[in-house]
């Protein structure tokens, strides 16, 4: 199967200072990918390149992202506006901070579809209960009319997932989902992405520092470091058989539990 | 003559008279004085008996509890010989769930708090918790966000006041301790927070902010100094750190000097508020084996506060698992996650990927 969207030597910089050094994998559709390193590796800023969100001061300086036959840094903001959200789609650590939080969860959900062309509100508000359904809230007239404050965190973060899925994204791109999430929820939310991918085939690219996470539920994982790649393959075999040196510590040094059989 | 003689009889009979009153005025008072001191015989006696039917009544409660858990009686025998030394220990209503030992150095009793939200009524954070801590042990407490943990720390280091219950330190009550005492407190009990910046003054260097606990406690500058490089050095840091800012510095280093902060005034209890949550995994095996070795080295109690179960696992020699408030359970980390009794914790141990 070919590759749904494909990082080709990809070099990015910030204020002109590379953070991430030839980068190059592809995903297929589908698939589940993990990247995983310490926190100022370059993870986040790998996913942000795909999405245009870079900001003002970083830039993807080398290299190209192919997606349906376009090279994404190469688009205007225009056109990325079109792709993002019906194509690619995303949510984030804080899923309270990302939304506003003077309105109602239902009107921003609404706003974000009427966008990109789904302005029937009636069948809005049947898909939305219908989806936080499937991902696990079960109230939905209520969540859909309370405020970003009003709900919990696996609850915000749970909408921010629903608001994501319900433009049947092709690749959903996850920074952190579940880092701010209590273990319990933090399965819950894992779960249901996971349910996600085998209910419309999404493929999702998950960037945590979470090992646990990306053993639950990934297929491929990546491992960086200071912007470079130290390992890359399935993930059951990154995680117990690292061949890497940098990989064989971070693995040693994550905390297992452990149980008696 | 007569004259004369009768005035001296007058005079007589008036000193006589004025005696007499006096002789009656004083004998008026003595009997007054010991009809007091009748009194106050009285109200001492029956105060005693009352002392005594009092500690009576506590021994054989005690003696109850002890026929009921077989835990007590060290602390019965403290209270039968010393009267009150023990006593510290025990509220009114004395709780089976304390075990109490001459290792024992804090004592949490019935702790709630209570908050009160405008408009929401009252929101009970905590509620009823006891526990004890102690020397040299390392006690985790568990629990997802909401669940309490940090409030409990909060009231035990002062930072917010308890709606009842009590806090003991050393037998001594430290629930409402505030100036002088709430210092002294501050010796005994030091805490890492989870947030390493915020938690460093941005406009002062770090040696500033390691030394200023004993720059309180009137250590000259230049003492302070060189213990600061000490410290600094046990928590595997250069001195040259101490002339650095909390933004020169990476999070695990910036910890490691948190943690020689909280250590500078020795103290025999230090507070880690999920001191390694907010760190990477490499970055935090580090932090943990620097807190296991000044663990051995200063002999220290940790009350260890994470929702982390493999991390409580690693360090902890037992642990509270804290549910909406409430210690749903306790025991060994070994125990409570090979065979969890709560359904709470099953499911708190299922949920770890």
């Amino acid at each position: 199967m070919e590759d749904i969207i494909t990082y080709d030597n990809v070099e990015i910089s910030y204020r002109g200072k590379p953070v991430v050094q030839d980068v190059s994998f592809g995903v297929k559709k589908g698939e589940i990918l993990g990247i995983v390193g310490e926190s100022g590796s370059g993870k986040s800023t790998i996913i942000k390149a795909a999405m245009g969100l870079l900001g003002d001061v970083g830039l993807v300086t080398k290299g190209d992202i192919w997606f349906e036959g376009k090279n994404l840094p190469d688009l205007s903001e225009k056109e990325m506006r079109k792709i993002n959200g019906p194509k690619l789609s995303m949510i984030f650590q804080n899923a309270v901070g990302a939304m506003c939080p003077i309105r109602t969860v239902g009107a921003q959900i609404y706003e974000s579809l009427k966008e990109h062309g789904h302005d029937d509100k009636e069948e809005f508000k049947k898909n939305a209960i219908e989806m936080m359904a499937k991902i696990g809230l079960t109230d939905g007239e209520r969540v859909l009319e309370s405020y970003p404050f009003e709900l919990s965190g696996g609850m915000n973060q749970r909408v921010a997932i629903c608001m994501a899925m319900l433009m049947n994204p092709d690749i959903l791109f996850a920074d952190e989902p579940t880092s701010a999430l209590d273990v319990s929820v933090q399965k819950r939310v894992v779960e249901e992405m996971v349910q996600m991918r085998d209910h419309f085939n999404t493929t999702i690219i998950i960037v945590t520092h979470n090992i646990g996470v990306v053993r639950a539920m990934c297929d491929t994982c990546l491992v960086l470091q200071h912007g470079d790649i130290m390992e890359y393959g399935d993930a059951k075999q990154v995680i117990d058989n690292p061949q890497n040196e940098y990989t064989k510590k971070l693995m040693d040094a994550v905390p297992k539990l452990k149980k008696a059989v | 003559m007569e004259d004369k003689n009768d005035e001296v009889k007058k005079t007589k009979e008036k000193l006589t008279d004025k005696s007499k009153k006096a002789e009656e005025k004083a004998a008026k008072e003595a009997a007054k004085a010991k009809e007091r001191a009748e009194k106050e015989a009285l109200k001492a006696k029956r105060k005693t008996a009352r002392d005594s039917e009092r500690s009576k009544k506590m021994v054989e409660k005690l003696a109850k509890k002890k026929a009921k858990a077989g835990i007590y009686a060290e602390t019965i025998e403290n209270v039968a010989s010393s009267g009150t030394s023990a006593i510290h220990y025990l509220s009114p209503e004395d709780n089976p769930n304390l075990e109490i030992t001459d290792d024992t150095i804090l004592v949490v009793n019935n702790l709630t708090k209570v908050f009160h939200k405008k408009g929401q009524g009252e929101f009970t954070a905590v509620d009823h918790v006891s526990f004890t801590l102690n020397k040299g042990e390392c006690l985790g407490i568990v629990g997802e966000s909401g669940s309490g943990k940090s409030t409990i720390v909060k009231m035990i280091t002062r930072l917010l006041d308890a709606t009842e219950g009590t806090i003991s330190l050393n037998g001594k009550d430290v629930t409402n301790v505030k100036g002088k005492d709430q210092r002294e407190l501050y010796k005994n009990i030091q805490m890492v927070f989870q947030m390493p910046f915020d938690s460093f003054d941005p406009r002062h260097n770090l040696g500033c902010g390691v030394g200023e606990s004993l720059r309180n406690n009137g250590m000259s500058k230049e003492d302070t100094n060189k213990r600061v490089a000490e410290l600094l050095e046990m928590c595997g840091l250069e001195p040259e750190f101490a002339s650095r800012y909390p933004h020169q510095v990476s999070g695990g280093q910036c910890q490691r000097a948190a943690i020689a902060r909280a250590i500078a005034i020795d103290p025999e209890i230090l507070i880690c508020d999920e001191a390694t949550s907010a760190l990477d995994v490499t970055v935090q095996r580090q932090v943990l084996d620097l807190l296991v070795e000044l663990r051995k080295k200063l002999g220290m109690s940790y009350l260890f506060i994470s929702h982390d179960l493999a991390v409580v696992q690693q360090i902890c020699d037992r642990v509270l698992v804290l549910y909406h408030g409430k210690i749903v359970e306790t025991g060994t980390p070994d125990e409570i996650i090979n065979s969890p009794k709560d359904p709470y914790t099953k499911n708190l141990v299922e949920s770890v990927l």
